[in-house]
């Protein structure tokens, strides 16, 4: 098992899948010094996206983590609505599907303000640093509110430049 | 492998959510090149996503009339 976050994520961008890039990894990307080990991603889990998910990463074997079998997300669920979050183990590592980011709200809400990047020569948004710090708070746990402090100093700092 | 000792200063509640916990459990079941390979990926992926918001704040910054 090898994991490549850049193929999970250059994957997802070149198959025009619509996502933004939250999480640990958008705290990183801003200066965080939180480490992360998932890709967490907010996206529409309607069924068309989850139907191009399970295209997208077919040949990655991706598996529902949170389920004892580890059952495959290829096959389960059937029924594809109502779907709000989705953790996956791929073979190129851990993908969270996130449909509402707490404090800051749905794909749209996200949207709004989400910053555009250019990556593997692609446009890819990432949620903005306001929206993320705004998150951390509200989710309150510790981890989260760590991050939260730092990323307030970036905030700070960049706004001060 | 199971604690050496038993610890009484841990907290009675911890806040880990079961997305954390199963994260935990598929890092524990990574063996050390493994997780070598993980970090290494995150940071390679990071390095790229530093990059692209630079370009962004340095773009950001420029002053378009010039």
């Amino acid at each position: 098992m090898k994991t490549d976050f850049k193929t999970l994520l250059s994957k997802l961008i070149d198959h025009d899948f619509e996502f933004i890039l939250i999480g640990g990894f958008a705290a990183t990307s801003y200066g965080s010094n939180y480490v992360t080990r998932d890709l967490d991603i907010c996206a529409v889990l309607s069924p068309a996206n989850i139907e191009l998910l399970r295209k997208i990463l077919a040949d990655l074997h991706p598996k529902h983590r949170l389920t004892a079998e580890k059952l495959s997300f290829l096959d389960i669920p059937q029924d594809l609505n109502g779907i709000k979050n989705l953790y996956l183990q791929t073979d190129a590592g851990l993908l969270d599907l996130i449909s509402d980011v707490i404090g800051v709200g749905n794909y749209e809400a996200v949207s709004k303000s989400a910053v555009e990047i250019q990556i593997f020569g692609r446009k890819c948004k990432i949620i903005s640093l306001e929206d993320l710090i705004k998150s951390k708070l509200t989710l309150k746990r510790d981890k989260d509110l760590l991050v939260a402090k730092e990323l307030g100093v970036i905030y700070k700092k960049i706004e001060n430049e | 492998m199971s604690p050496s000792k038993q610890i009484d200063f841990l907290p009675d509640d911890y806040e880990v959510t079961a997305e954390q916990l199963s994260a935990i459990e598929y890092n524990l079941g990574l063996s050390i090149d493994e997780r070598i390979m993980q970090l290494q990926s995150a940071v390679e992926l990071i390095e790229e996503l530093r990059r692209a918001i630079e370009e962004v704040n340095e773009n950001r910054f420029q002053d378009p009339s010039k």
